[in-house]
């Protein structure tokens, strides 16, 4: 206990960053968490009446709702898988020292440098079918005969989008895990491999070990965007075709800001945000007892 | 391995370099942000690519108007982010813009959410009746005037005149002549019959209201909020589409994920017989570097045998905002943008249809648009959206619904009575009678 | 044996120099894309089949953008913001990321979670909340309107990263510290910034990328061109008709507001992560 920080330092250094989250995000977040017991729409001259957990009964027989959240979940699962994979073997890659690593750093970081509402308009013409380039590289791969319209069906678009995301935050995920790649002391890799550990072993004994802790991060804040998916299918897809890429934060927006129905964007805002809570904790526990298992 | 210790001089450093920079920034921001204490000032927001039209509008105002001026605020191209300011802006009761720069779509919605002042006392019955009245008609919520139509937009079925006469065929004025020309001119995948909007959007709700008119049927009747969709006439509209996009069809598959530009672009390219756009396309096909330049033409959109082609209106208005400061003023800024002067302002370089009726024949629109002729005639047969305000969930719905027979998830009468059944849910019970 | 195993190091270096380029293709193609479309000439960028090289070269489409729209006081007002806010955010997440990993168990991991938590709601949906604070504050056109909501909006992430940083530091370092009498800001400084700038570096260039490629705070509450960040300056680039989608242009702005990020982090990388971290170890 003597080397402990005493609870009133720790406080004071906390302080700071909970004042402001609090007041420029958990405030505004009360207030919708409140808005979401509350029916505020049109129909009520945008007055707000206690209307209990209407909102949310509502959501729950709102197939729509539905579809936007499985929906939400297969991309969430299948960008952030990909991307976590991609992403450490990236750090990985970067970690290695070669002439020319700081512009490799450099350029890895481009696709997340970009803003994503541009870059999603520039995706959806890299798979248009008449003039998109990913058709003409296939086509003349030999790969395919005729063009394909990637965005036109349900598969393909969300497939699409996927990549889109991939390609956009893998180095977010990379940058992540080489911070925790370089936080390794040298010492411990020297130790290992006086040990006569192979690189292999060094790397699955010792390395991704020690860089759990950077690999969490990069996958709980990974889950939370991705769950929080918007300018993406916004731009890309528009929730389509038939609503089969309509993500929970493209409905709230729409029922927020669109229909002007506030009580129930709330509620949507909420439950997504309770279901990506869920998501992330059968994860964490997934993969604890993965590593049980191990 | 790893790189070499660098010292920690530099961190120092450059956080001291930061601070200065920091400081001797600051100055730049303060002063740009300090207040102009002064006359009135009337604010509307417009697209980035509009403002400099705006501007001769803004630079009579101030001369008619001493002591006010016009700030004409740079938006988004966008029209969703523009609607997400002004929505914004209006939801704080925030009397920042004055008047409202307005899609057709969202009178209702604004009037009801009670941020529109009605306009009926502001403007005389004989201003009113200089503009088009099918876009007048367009302001109207429950009864009252709140959109002054600016400019309009209408839907039209481009054709390539060359192709037509070199076949020594007509332009189609059915549907089934659409398609049976379509097909005899295609030779896909480098020349498709027919492209038009497909994408899950508002777009395509304009594409599918022009043929479900053309086939006799309607989708929500603004006064008695019936619902028309699951009705053979819809159903007949929409397998016409899922018709196009069949395998021995007209329509490329990818046309279920074109909005305006990708269309354009393959029929600029020449990639195409007949197009469904809006007015836009002409002077930009018509342009000096055009594969498709002196060979295209503009007819009214096809339709069922006897009975007539439709086009979907759209255009952009001014409404007049409830928290503004200065109504009167901002009535008159109105007032000069619908005036003829102001509409060959903002209508002679861009090519945008005027909302005055007069300025259908102006010889000096004309002459810088010769393209205005035809225009103005579509407008009799101008098909105004529902004004109702949940518009956009209605909207919405549709468009789900639609997309997912485009593109196979649903079957044509199975998406519409679903689409029927949503929408009355929506809209809550049928208003008794008329 | 020796030889085997060169050989195999030189597999290895081969497969190596293969997935390296990989990846560096992937990052950079559809960006090379982008740069190309940039400087093609207007009709050959829907060409039919694709024209993939321009011919002929044309700066058209950067200097019209570049005469038609402030972008150099774009660029200034976004590095101005970005940087601030990742300052404000950085330093705040540093001091509790420092209380944080001297935590243990549950109220550590409660604390997280709850920051997680935090992000986990749509930012969209926060617009409107943030618009009426600024409005009612007179903020409007105020880099602080924007530099306050990136700072807190971004923290959970820096704190987070910070964290799990701080928390490899060996406890036996953070305690000598200690009893050498330096107080917890002192030792921050000292000791655990010093000892996790990979950490601190990542944090740092994590939340300037978020900041400068955000788009719709910045858009709502930057209405004047003097005011306005690079990402809101790129949505008002526009063809001459609401449809019309200029590609050429757009493809210019986007070269236009990444390459001087691209640049920062050049110089990011060579002075933080190799100067501070290194260098405080060998001390």
């Amino acid at each position: 206990m003597r080397f402990t920080q005493s609870s009133r330092e720790r406080l004071a250094l906390l302080m700071p960053a909970a004042l402001l989250l609090g007041v420029v995000v958990v405030i505004p977040i009360g207030r919708l968490v409140l808005l979401s017991f509350e029916r505020t729409e049109l129909n009520t001259g945008l007055g707000s009446r206690f209307a209990g957990l209407a909102m949310h009964a509502r959501l729950w027989q709102d197939g729509r709702w539905w579809g936007s959240l499985g929906n939400t979940l297969v991309f969430t699962l299948g960008s952030v898988g990909i991307e976590m994979l991609l992403g450490v073997t990236f750090a990985v890659l970067l970690d290695q020292s070669f002439p020319g690593r700081r512009w490799a750093r450099a350029i890895v970081l481009v696709p997340w440098a970009l803003p994503t509402a541009v870059m999603a308009l520039a995706w959806g013409w890299i798979f248009n079918d008449s003039f998109g380039v990913l058709n003409d590289l296939l086509t003349r791969a030999g790969l395919l005969h005729g063009p394909v319209a990637w965005l036109g069906r349900p598969g393909t678009a969300m497939a699409a989008m996927v990549v889109a995301d991939v390609w956009k935050t893998t180095p977010f995920v990379a940058l992540v895990v080489l911070a925790g790649l370089q936080g390794i002391p040298r010492s411990t890799l020297d130790a290992a491999r006086i040990d006569g550990a192979t690189p292999s072993q060094l790397l699955w004994r010792v390395v991704l070990p020690l860089i759990r802790p950077a690999c969490l991060v990069a996958l709980a804040f990974r889950v939370a965007q991705g769950f929080g998916a918007f300018d993406l299918p916004y731009v890309m897809t528009g929730g389509g075709p038939g609503g089969s890429t309509e993500t929970v934060s493209l409905y709230a927006y729409r029922s927020f800001y669109r229909y002007l129905d506030f009580g129930y964007g709330a509620a949507t805002a909420v439950e997504g945000a309770g279901m990506a809570l869920l998501l992330f904790a059968a994860i964490l526990w997934l993969s604890s007892r993965a590593r049980e298992a191990v | 391995m790893r790189t070499s210790p660098a010292g920690n001089g530099h961190s120092f450093g450059n956080l001291v370099l930061a601070i200065a920079l920091a400081v001797a920034g600051w100055n730049r921001f303060a002063a740009a942000s300090r207040r102009h204490a002064e006359t009135a000032v009337i604010r509307v927001m417009v697209p980035a690519s509009e403002r400099p039209f705006w501007r001769p509008i803004a630079e009579r105002f101030a001369r008619t108007h001493p002591g006010a001026r016009v700030e004409l605020v740079e938006g988004a191209e966008s029209t969703d982010l523009r609607e997400d300011l002004y929505t914004a802006s209006l939801l704080a009761r925030d009397p920042t813009f004055d008047l409202v720069y307005m899609d057709v779509t969202w009178t209702a919605k604004f009037a009801a959410a009670g941020w529109l002042r009605p306009l009926d006392r502001l403007f005389t019955a004989a201003e009113c009746e200089s503009l088009l009245p099918v876009a007048l008609a367009a302001g109207r919520y429950s009864g009252r005037l709140y959109r002054i139509p600016v400019r309009t937009d209408v839907g039209v079925l481009y054709c390539r005149r060359d192709l037509l006469e070199a076949a020594r065929l007509p332009a189609p004025q059915t549907m089934d002549q659409l398609f049976a020309t379509a097909k005899r001119l295609q030779s896909p995948p480098s020349r498709w019959g027919f492209v038009w909007q497909g994408k899950q959007y508002e777009g395509l709700v304009c594409n599918y209201l022009e043929l479900l008119s053309g086939c006799g049927g309607f989708w929500v009747d603004p006064e008695t909020q019936e619902v028309g969709l699951d009705r053979p006439e819809a159903r007949r509209a929409l397998s016409f589409m899922v018709r196009c996009l069949a395998a021995d069809g007209i329509s490329p598959p990818g046309a279920t994920t074109y909005q305006e530009e990708e269309s354009r672009r393959l029929f600029q390219d020449g990639r195409a017989v007949f197009l469904r756009n809006w007015p836009y396309v002409w002077s930009l096909a018509q342009a000096g570097d055009s594969p498709v330049r002196d060979r295209i033409d503009v007819v009214p959109m096809v339709h069922e045998p006897g009975r007539r082609g439709w086009s979907t209106l759209g255009g952009w208005g001014l409404g007049l905002s409830s928290y503004s400061r200065h109504p009167g003023l901002a009535a008159d800024l109105v007032r000069i943008v619908i005036s003829l002067e102001g509409q060959r302002w903002l209508c002679a370089r861009t090519g945008f249809a005027p909302a005055r009726r007069e300025a259908y024949r102006d010889p000096e629109l004309l002459a810088a648009n010769p393209f205005l002729v035809r225009i103005g005639a579509l407008h009799q047969h101008a098909l105004a959206r529902p004004t109702i305000p949940r518009y956009d969930m209605a909207s919405d719905i549709l468009q789900r619904h639609l997309s997912a027979a485009l593109t196979g998830g649903e079957t044509v009468s199975g998406a519409l009575a679903a689409a029927a059944q949503e929408t009355r849910r929506v809209l809550g019970p049928r208003v008794p009678g008329r | 044996m020796r030889r085997g195993s060169q050989a195999r190091r030189g597999v290895t270096g081969a497969a190596y120099a293969c997935a390296l380029t990989l990846m560096l293709a992937w990052s950079l193609a559809p960006v090379v894309w982008q740069g190309l479309t940039a400087i093609k000439p207007d009709a050959q960028i829907t060409q039919v089949p694709t024209a993939y090289l321009p011919r002929p070269v044309v700066w058209t489409h950067v200097a019209e953008l570049w005469a038609r729209k402030p972008f150099g006081t774009y660029l200034v007002n976004s590095l101005w913001v970005s940087a601030w806010a990742t300052l404000v955010c950085v330093a705040l997440g540093a001091m509790a990321a420092s209380a944080l990993a001297r935590m243990r168990g549950g109220s550590r991991s409660g604390v997280l979670l709850a920051l997680l938590g935090v992000s986990l709601f749509p930012p969209i949906l926060l617009l409107l909340p943030l618009y009426e604070g600024v409005r009612a504050l007179g903020g409007m056109n105020h880099p602080l309107a924007l530099i306050v909501p990136y700072a807190a909006l971004h923290l959970p992430l820096a704190v987070w990263v910070l964290e799990s940083g701080f928390r490899a530091i060996p406890r036996e370092v953070d305690e000598a510290a200690r009893l050498d009498g330096l107080g917890a800001l002192a030792r921050l400084w000292h000791v655990q910034v010093r000892l996790a700038g990979p950490s601190l570096a990542t944090a740092a260039i994590l939340v300037f990328i978020f900041c400068w490629n955000e788009f719709m705070l910045a858009l709502t509450f930057m209405t004047r061109d003097s005011s306005k960040t690079v990402t809101a300056g790129i949505a008002s680039v526009g063809g001459v008709s609401f449809y019309e989608i200029p590609w050429g242009q757009l493809s210019a702005a986007i070269l236009i507001a990444t390459l001087p990020l691209v640049a920062l982090v050049l110089v990011f990388e060579r002075r933080i992560v190799s100067g501070l971290t290194r260098g405080a170890i060998v001390e």
